[in-house]
């Protein structure tokens, strides 16, 4: 067992882990955030996908004990209900998720690839996509809400400690 | 209207959920049905999903829930000598083994297959024993051997490896070439040559005679390979058995709730169906693969009425390649005869589908339904199918996005390319040459189908123009200066959907909300929105004071769930009906209310009024919030007071039943373009256009989403996706590293577009638009890529068009004799 700290949605997390728990186990069991889903155990899908220190990351790839310290973005500390980031937004008005599963990791990395400036046409997207899965959409909703958030609300991407 | 009866909105309160949340209205709306049908109306359930609140059942931790992990067959055929779970037991936290020992010594039922009609024309088909844990004889790698219970899942995993058995291992047949080859190993012993059943559609002397005048015959053997489902949301289910009222409860992805409790009811436990409580919550996503029974859904429940604690399984994706029942798999040989122009005179097809090794519930519809369609959208005199289920030592097969449709309409479209070459016709031609009429509807094809209605020559002119049919050469061209072959192809198809009855409840509540209980069952398709839609139509309520519930069998009386794009169709008019059930009812106490009589009152934008006399109205939210009056008196405004009946004083509300007999028709034609890369074999689809005709469109935006979704399913199936065997019947393909998912790099922009002939077979006049793309699209594709390897001499493909595949064919055409490619 090892103590895990990691400041998740600007909430200090201190738990006692087993060293081989995964960060998405982390969020999920022991912080009962359940947004960040699980799809795959390959690395493959991209459904778990948060930002740690402001960059998208696959949560299924990290041990706990690997962020300790770090600061992590779940879907649930990016936007709620009244008050929908503009990226969920987006994916709402395009019809960019179906069973919204694969959602909140698109999401994430939807946030990720316009906060690297690389939302820049519709083939960088796609290409930028190419850790995520969805089964449901073919994919052309989600390009299109990012597109529209790169055009209409890059600032809103930005993570904390990005130059403004 | 006195506004003064429009519903009140209160001042907004501390526990007011801002509007904006409960059906985004688009840009200019004014008018309140400009949210109801027809309308692109963002969905309801997105805001949850969007934000990471989605019901999946692995979100559910229920308290004192153990894991379960099953130990499966790493054999392809094998028979069980022993089971040695002596070594598990001592793993730290093991709570039980589970084996087929155990199962059948508790009487429990085997899995059912309830897809084989009694009017097959083989007669009695060979039934598979089925039990949730193999008792003597594992058929397929991935068979359920044992069930593993412990405290946490690596307890269970680490239990598991310690089980021992010896299996003594069988001859193998895991494809359907294995398996239909003279002398393949058995499956079954009571099943010679591997067949499970035999059909047959048509009449063959009549088709016999149309090929006898024939001036061409083509043939052709289309194959159509086994796909994996792989909706996002792995497997999942938790059983509890609640010893105090001795009812089981289920937690599970399944997309059907309803058929779980009738099947686990009738088949496994046999128990009454009310000590079966089955909820699902959000289900991430399911395209028919989640649909039926699955062997953990029995075992987790199992297991925790044995332990006494409620028990957990969710599926690793891995294991999903094993354990999730697969689609399509089938071999084709088609003869199409044709007459001098072009006309065809006939079409016979013998069809071998890979029934995997056991029968699941659904496993039988893909041949049966998907046959029913082989006539496509053309007037084919005479025809003649056979139909052969087979089995093989590969996973149970399901409904898979088209079920049978697909590769249906693969066949048809195949041999017409086939048959336009030979006839030295255009491809757009000679369908031209053998469509259905408008004016030959309602129109019964050689196989017995009867199409009530659809234009199909117009929806694809429609697409035609929709693609720039035309404007090919010039991008032909544009491709080859870049080195690059470029081919076109289209794909018309027809499909059958909606089928069986459902049942629809509206219910309001004391404050004038009112709660759509749907027998149907959403994951993914969005029917939250598009039935509040329906109801925010005809009842006039507002789409914030409407409220979705599917999916818990102690909530909704029954249902059938959603499949075979039924839900607008069937769902959407057992509503239709509930509603005018429910205005029906209301319109008694409107009548007591405004002391007119009830024939007197029309229902006008959710108002009853009395439009024949002095217009006084009331509206229906009030009726319904008088419906629950404490001391049941009627009194409204200055009218007298009057005592409520007794069945108008307990609440407003509507049933209604639909069934689809008989069942609509969608269709349209696809069209697309392809650049192959020559020197690599690589194919990029570069231009995607389709029109459907589904009738009437509920939701724009998400008929879109269908649409688009199911084409992305015929891309990776006609170009990346496959379920490989090899000889010992081991899964090659058993990992996301290893299965061919499409991503977003996959596609083009697709451009779509609707042209509704509505059908008079429903009152809504909806057809089914969930499976087009799966359906229509394939054959385009692929057309198109052979149309762009044409000028290499490349006649044929099968899927997946991999590089590989398609760098070894254009390969071995050049390096073919010229005499035999000019045959």
């Amino acid at each position: 067992m090892i103590e895990v700290t990691i400041a998740v949605n600007g909430i200090e997390q201190r738990h006692q882990v087993e060293d081989r728990t995964l960060l998405v186990e982390f969020l999920r069991d022991q912080c009962g955030l359940t947004g960040t889903n699980i799809g795959c155990d390959t690395t493959q899908c991209g459904c778990c996908t948060v930002h740690v220190d402001g960059r998208a990351i696959k949560s299924c790839t990290l041990f706990a004990a690997q962020v300790d310290g770090a600061e992590v973005v779940t879907i649930e500390g990016l936007g709620q209900p009244e008050n929908l980031h503009p990226m969920q937004a987006a994916f709402r008005r395009h019809h960019a998720l179906q069973c919204g599963y694969c959602t909140s990791g698109m999401i994430m990395q939807g946030v990720d690839i316009v906060r690297r400036g690389r939302a820049v046409d519709e083939a960088t997207i796609r290409h930028e996509l190419e850790g995520n899965f969805c089964r449901c959409t073919g994919y052309q909703g989600i390009v299109e809400a990012i597109a529209e958030v790169a055009r209409t609300a890059p600032e809103s991407c930005k993570a904390s400690g990005d130059a403004a | 209207m006195d506004s003064s009866h429009m519903p009140r909105r209160p001042r907004p309160g501390p526990f007011d959920r801002p509007a904006a949340e409960l059906g985004h209205a688009p840009e200019g709306v004014g008018r309140m049905n400009s949210m109801g049908i027809g309308a692109p109306l963002a969905r309801i359930e997105d805001i949850r999903l969007v934000t990471g609140n989605g019901r999946f059942a692995n979100n559910v931790t229920v308290p004192g829930q153990l894991r379960g992990y099953v130990l499966r067959s790493p054999l392809g055929h094998a028979r069980i000598r022993s089971i040695d779970v002596s070594g598990a037991l001592e793993v730290p936290g093991l709570v039980a083994v589970l084996t087929g020992e155990d199962y059948a010594r508790d009487g429990l039922g085997d899995m059912p297959c309830v897809s084989i009609p009694p009017t097959i024309k083989g007669g009695a088909y060979v039934p598979t024993p089925f039990p949730a844990l193999a008792v003597d004889t594992v058929r397929c790698v991935g068979s359920e051997v044992a069930f593993v219970v412990a405290e946490t899942l690596s307890a269970a995993v680490e239990a598991a490896e310690r089980i021992v058995v010896d299996y003594e291992p069988l001859p193998v047949a895991p494809t359907l070439e294995a398996a239909i080859a003279p002398g393949a190993p058995l499956v079954w012993p009571d099943a010679p040559g591997n067949r499970c059943f035999y059909h047959e559609l048509g009449d063959a002397a009549a088709c016999d005679a149309a090929f006898d005048g024939a001036a061409h015959v083509v043939k052709g053997r289309i194959r159509n390979q086994r796909v994996a489902g792989n909706p996002l949301e792995p497997r999942t289910c938790i059983g509890r058995y609640d010893p105090a009222d001795g009812r089981f409860h289920l937690t599970s992805s399944t997309a059907n709730p309803h058929r779980l409790r009738l099947l686990l009811s009738e088949h496994i436990f046999r128990i009454p169906a009310h000590r079966i409580h089955v909820v699902a919550g959000d289900v991430g996503g399911g395209f028919g693969t989640k649909g039926g029974l699955y062997p953990e859904e029995i075992l987790v429940l199992w297991a925790a009425w044995r332990v006494g604690r409620p028990v957990k399984w969710v599926c690793e994706r891995s294991e999903a390649f094993l354990a999730d029942f697969n689609g399509r798999d089938q071999i084709a040989d088609a003869e199409m005869a044709l007459d001098a122009d072009g006309r065809v005179l006939g079409l016979r097809v013998e069809v071998n589908h890979n029934l995997g090794s056991a029968l699941g519930p659904s496993t039988a519809h893909p041949p049966l339904v998907g046959t029913r369609m082989l006539s496509g959208v053309y007037a084919f005199p005479a025809m003649h199918v056979k139909i052969n289920g087979i089995f093989t030592n590969s996973r149970t097969l399901t409904t898979y996005r088209g079920a049978g449709r697909p590769e249906a309409t693969l066949i048809v479209e195949r041999m017409l390319d086939l048959a336009a070459e030979k006839v030295g016709l255009d491809p757009v031609e000679i369908r031209r040459r053998n469509f259905i009429r408008p004016e030959q509807m309602p129109y019964r094809t050689a196989i017995g189908e009867t199409y009530d209605c659809g234009e199909f020559e117009a929806v694809t002119d429609a697409a035609l123009a929709l693609a720039d049919w035309d404007g090919f050469e010039a991008r032909r061209r544009t491709s080859e200066g870049r080195g690059l072959l470029r081919g076109r192809g289209l794909s018309c198809y027809i499909e059958v959907c909606a089928t069986l009855s459902d049942r629809m409840e509206v219910r309001f509540d004391s404050s004038g909300c009112v709660s759509i209980l749907a027998g149907t069952f959403s994951y993914g398709q969005g029917h939250e929105t598009t039935y509040a839609q329906m109801v925010h139509d005809w009842l006039g309520v507002p789409l914030d004071q409407i409220r979705f519930v599917q999916g818990d069998t102690d909530i909704i009386a029954t249902g059938r769930g959603s499949f075979g794009s039924r839900s607008m169709t069937v769902g959407g008019s057992a509503l239709r009906k509930a509603c005018e059930n429910l205005i029906a009812m209301g319109a008694r106490l409107a009548s007591l209310m405004l002391d007119v009589e009830p024939e007197a009152l029309d229902f006008v934008d959710g108002s009853y009024v009395w439009t024949a006399g002095d217009r006084r109205s009331v509206p229906l939210t009030e009726v319904a919030k008088t419906s629950f009056a404490w001391r049941g008196s009627a009194a409204y405004n200055s009218g007298p007071p009057r005592q409520i009946p007794a069945d108008l004083w307990s609440g407003l509300e509507g049933v209604g039943h639909f069934s689809a007999n008989p069942q609509n028709y969608p269709n349209g034609c696809y069209v697309a373009e392809v650049e192959v890369d020559p020197e690599t074999g690589q194919v990029r689809v570069d231009r995607i256009a389709g029109v459907d005709d589904v009738g009437t469109v509920i939701n724009p935006l998400l008929l879109e989403g269908q649409v688009i979704g199911g084409c992305a399913q015929a891309v990776g199936q006609v170009l990346l996706e496959a379920v490989v065997h090899d000889a010992e019947g081991q899964v090659l393909s058993g990992a996301f590293t290893d299965y061919g998912m499409p991503r977003a790099e996959d596609f083009p922009h697709m451009v779509l577009s609707n042209r509704p002939v509505p059908t008079q077979t429903n009152p809504l006049g909806v057809k089914g638009g969930a499976e087009t793309g799966t359906i229509g699209l394939p054959p385009a594709i692929l057309s198109a890529v052979l149309d762009a390897l044409r000028p290499l001499g490349v006649r044929d493909l099968s899927m997946p068009l991999t590089p590989m595949k398609v760098w070894a064919a254009i390969d071995a055409a050049s390096s073919a004799p010229v005499s035999k490619e000019n045959s």
